[in-house]
């Protein structure tokens, strides 16, 4: 089964680099992933195509107003797993806020 | 009838609680209290230095009670320097001593001649105030037992009071600082003792005396049960005198009413040289340089410039101690700064400069017309130089990070040409010369041959110390010149010769050294904690493992001193880890620890110990079984296990920590975890119990109604605990858990090192660590998290640019470009130096994404 992951942050810039990484794990590891990083002014007119949302840390702040506007799971990356982009981690988190 | 001074006071204080805003003008006030107005203008300068009212900027200016002054008992302490540093832990006591439930403690001040025990004592006063522990106009009564020492019965009649009451009397509605102690005898320092235990009132006792002369009488000990050490400024962080530093200049600014200049040279001096008597030497060096240079200045009217002349010899000595702490010194001091003082505030300029040598020689002629002799300059300058050069060496290999980027700049034939001449140093000399001279040496000769670089002339001075220090290095230079010259055909003069043996006599300084934890194996047995660790460095190479020698023999006091000396010394300021093999050890440290302040965690390897208990038991039974199942159970608690335990914490009562655990093991899913209840507000308490888990295991999260901030073990709150769907209860806890520890930086840059193709992390690093500094300084606090990612947003952000793509606007630009405009422009600013350094540019929509990442909007 498809696991649909958008990841939100500032410009969309550093969870660009995630997703790339994200993205080579899936594949590896023989998961179905569609994953997209996104700034915080392009998502609310996209979010229906995903089933989770993850925030980057600097913008945990949004997470209620998220929330709010798409009703969807959000979950915020932990910093450092953010940070040196463990995703092993942050695929743990997306089976915990959303198990498939 | 009251002093003008009280008058003036009062009506500021009148006029303060009767009208919420402003104040009040001088004018105005020696109107209404008939009063000169000259007269009025000294006394508000002197309620305003007392620290009583305070004064708008603008004009008029307008005086005022400032309520703070008096709420903020912390900030009393603020005023002291170092507050935040070296003191912190000597303010805690003093806090601790003053505010114990019931009566305070006793004082005794201790620390070497001028290192502010005085002022600590009057801080504590403020602060009793500050507290209301005793009235405003309670007295700060002192006397200095030195000038009593030997007339012991003045002193006594003094003290004890004769016919009228003595100081000791007076002192119980207040403070009495008793300086020197040591001064008095025996016999008074013990009346004053018992006099203290006899007295029921508030008032407090302050001795103070130096470290070797602390009274040893246990009546006297017991009496000042609190001890509060004054570190020497030797002790002190280089930074905190920097700003004593900045203190001092600033007050002889104020006094004198000129602008004071000093140049790098002289602080690094001031910075440096030996301080004997503390802080009262540098106050009273500092007041004869600026007295000598008023007195040289005083037909000019405008800013006065301190040069290294003014100064005693001692203080330029002080640069022959600029090689042990050249990166502390550097880091405080800009490269060609002057530093000004206008009696409010310091400035720093900094002056660009490229010629190395021509840069050295005005410096030299500056100082030659100083006065300064020759063989001082060469002083100053030899260690200038090597700096210059270093900053040259640096500038030239800003970019370069490896052969295949020199190769794009440099042709093959130069690179291979200077390979060879490095290789041949390197063999000849048998050691190792550093990649990044290759790289600047390479660029260097092609800036030589290109033409580009204006030549250089050296001194005479310069050329001959060069020589003569280093001659082999010299002798390879002037043949590999040659060469060049042959081939190249450009001229090589002698200039450029010495120029090469710097590049290859010049050590590249090593990273900038942050304190590491460290670690330490305190063992019993001769040469046995040193052999582990010898294994280990062999092993790793690494240099901040140590070891301590546990003896026997030894008694205990004498252990314990030489233990705490051991930690002290290796101690970076990042704490202790101690693996140990004797209980003694751990109750030690625990002592030491506290009286340090110094961070330590305890690993306990009980090798000898088990070793002991399995002889002793062998000895009593022959089954091998039996003897095995003993020891583990007697040994068992000191052996390591790695538990992991979860503690739930409440306040009011144990039944909540209760319900609250059954909650987390029901939803939690924390099947390895072993979930500990806890009820208790007393913070000791609640750490030996922590303690206690700790030496069996780790606590990974605290979950209850505070965060009680200790050990920094995670806290995740007992709202977020029940507020959160329990389906996702697990995934809350393991984000807490996370979310406090230590952040590997090195391993977060390694990590985009692999990402990037474009922005050199080497580059990056530094620039992007000093901007979040800055945020967090200058714009706003921001959480340890959110830093985390706006340092991941502005690194993937200068790759981004990088790569020519271009940025999606923000829709919020304009109304952040309004509603923050004056941060925006901040924010701009520290921006710069990235912007600089990787030739791009951030657009207005990148800036305001940071901004809303920093103020959360």
């Amino acid at each position: 089964m498809e696991r649909k992951v958008l990841l939100i942050c500032a410009g969309g810039m550093s969870t660009g680099i995630l997703m790339k990484k994200m993205e080579k794990y899936a594949q590896d590891k023989g998961i179905d992933l569609r994953i997209d990083a996104m700034g915080m002014s392009a998502y609310e007119d996209l979010y229906k195509n995903y089933e989770v949302i993850l925030l980057g840390p600097q913008v945990a702040y949004k997470k209620e107003e998220i929330s709010q506007v798409t009703g969807m799971p959000i979950g915020v990356i932990a910093a450092y797993d953010y940070a040196i982009g463990n995703v092993e981690n942050i695929m743990k988190q997306v089976e915990e806020i959303y198990p498939a | 009838m009251k002093s003008n001074k009280e008058k003036v006071y009062d009506f500021i204080q009148m006029h303060s609680l009767a009208e919420k805003e402003g104040g009040v003008s001088t004018s105005y006030i020696a109107e209404a209290l008939s009063l000169q107005r000259t007269n009025v203008s000294s006394i508000l300068n002197t309620l305003v230095n007392e620290g009583r009212i305070a004064k708008t900027n603008g004009r008029p200016v307008l005086y005022f009670i400032d309520q703070d002054i008096h709420r903020k008992e912390e900030d009393c302490f603020q005023e002291m320097t170092g507050w935040n540093g070296s003191l912190k832990h000597g303010i805690q006591l003093a806090k601790a001593a003053i505010l114990y439930p019931g009566r305070s403690l006793n004082l005794l001040i201790v620390g070497e001649k001028g290192t502010g025990k005085k002022q600590f004592a009057k801080v504590i006063y403020n602060y009793c105030i500050a507290k209301k522990l005793i009235s405003e106009d309670a007295p700060f009564l002192q006397m200095n037992c030195r000038d009593y020492a030997s007339e012991q019965d003045q002193a006594k009649e003094l003290l004890m009071g004769k016919g009228e009451p003595g100081l000791l009397n007076q002192s119980e509605k207040g403070i009495l600082y008793l300086d020197n102690i040591q001064y008095l005898g025996g016999v008074l320092q013990r009346e004053v003792a018992m006099y203290s235990s006899s007295s029921t009132t508030r008032g407090v006792l302050i001795a103070s005396c130096t470290p070797e002369t602390i009274p040893a009488q246990e009546e006297f000990q017991g009496e000042f049960p609190i001890v509060v050490n004054m570190p020497k400024i030797t002790e002190r962080p280089i930074a905190e005198r920097m700003e004593m530093i900045k203190i001092l200049f600033s007050t002889e600014a104020s006094r004198v009413g000129r602008v004071l200049v000093v140049k790098e040279e002289l602080m690094r001096c001031l910075l440096l040289y030996e301080c004997s008597d503390n802080f009262q030497q540098l106050k009273r060096d500092i007041k004869i340089g600026c007295a000598n240079a008023y007195v040289r200045e005083l037909a000019n009217s405008d800013e006065i410039t301190l040069f290294v002349s003014d100064f005693d010899v001692r203080i330029r000595q002080g640069i022959l101690r600029y090689g042990n702490v050249r990166e502390e010194i550097e880091k405080l001091i800009p490269e060609n700064s002057s530093f000004a003082f206008d009696g409010r505030d310091m400035k720093v300029s900094e002056t660009e400069s490229k010629n190395i040598y021509k840069e050295l020689s005005r410096k030299a002629q500056k100082l030659d017309a100083e006065g300064i002799s020759k063989e001082d300059i060469q002083m100053l300058l030899s260690t200038e130089l090597e700096r210059a050069f270093g900053k040259y060496q640096r500038q030239l290999v800003h970019d370069i990070t490896s052969k295949k980027e020199l190769g794009l700049i440099v042709d093959e034939e130069l690179i291979e040409l200077v390979e060879n001449f490095i290789k041949k140093v390197e063999v000849l000399q048998n050691r190792k010369i550093d990649e990044t001279i290759f790289f600047g040496l390479c660029l260097h000769i092609k800036g030589v041959v290109n033409h580009s670089r204006e030549p250089e002339t050296v001194g005479k001075l310069e050329i001959s110390q060069v020589v003569t220090r280093h001659k082999q290095e010299y002798m390879l230079s002037s043949e590999f010149a040659e060469e060049i010259q042959e081939k190249y055909r450009v001229e090589m003069p002698i200039d450029e010769v010495i120029l090469i043996t710097m590049f290859l006599c010049y050590e590249p300084p090593k990273q900038p050294s942050v304190g590491k934890s460290v670690i330490l194996y305190a063992f019993y047995g001769k040469g046995i904690a040193s052999s582990i660790v010898k294994t280990i460095t062999d092993i790793t190479g690494f240099d901040h493992v140590y070891s301590f020698e546990l003896s026997y023999k030894k008694d205990e006091n004498g252990t314990y001193e030489a233990l705490k000396k051991c930690i002290r010394e290796i101690d970076q300021g990042k704490g202790v880890c101690i693996v140990y093999d004797s209980d003694l050890v751990s109750k030690m440290t625990e002592e030491i620890a506290r009286e340090t302040g110094i961070l330590i965690r305890l690993f306990p390897a009980p090798v000898t110990t088990m070793g002991i208990e399995l002889a002793r038991k062998a000895l009593r039974s022959s089954n091998l079984d039996a003897v095995y199942r003993e020891t583990m159970r007697s040994v068992g608690d000191f052996a390591i296990s790695r538990e992991k335990y979860l503690v739930t914490l409440c306040t009011t009562g144990k039944g909540g920590a209760e319900e609250l655990k059954k909650y987390i093991e029901k939803y939690g899913n924390v099947k390895d975890v072993e979930v500990i209840p806890m009820s208790m507000s007393d913070e000791d308490a609640l750490k030996e119990a922590f303690q206690g888990l700790m030496r069996q295991g780790t606590i990974v999260c605290v979950v209850g109604t505070f965060d009680p901030k200790l050990y920094s073990i995670p806290f995740c709150s007992i709202t977020d605990v029940f507020t959160t769907p329990k389906e996702r209860l697990p995934e809350l806890l393991r984000t807490a858990e996370s979310k406090d520890c230590e952040i590997d930086y090195q391993e977060v840059f390694d990590y985009l090192g692999q990402q990037f193709k474009y922005a050199g992390i080497a580059k990056l690093r530094p620039l992007l660590e000093d901007l979040l500094h800055q945020i967090d300084g200058q714009l706003k606090h921001i959480t340890q998290d959110a830093q985390m990612g706006l340092l991941i947003h502005t690194a993937c952000c200068v790759e981004r640019l990088l790569a020519g793509e271009a940025s999606q606007t923000n829709p919020k630009r304009q109304m952040i470009c309004i509603k923050y405009a004056k941060e925006f422009h901040k924010l701009l600013r520290m921006l710069k130096p990235i912007e600089k350094a990787f030739r791009i540019i951030f657009s207005d929509d990148e800036v305001a994404n940071m901004l809303m990442i920093i103020y959360q909007i």
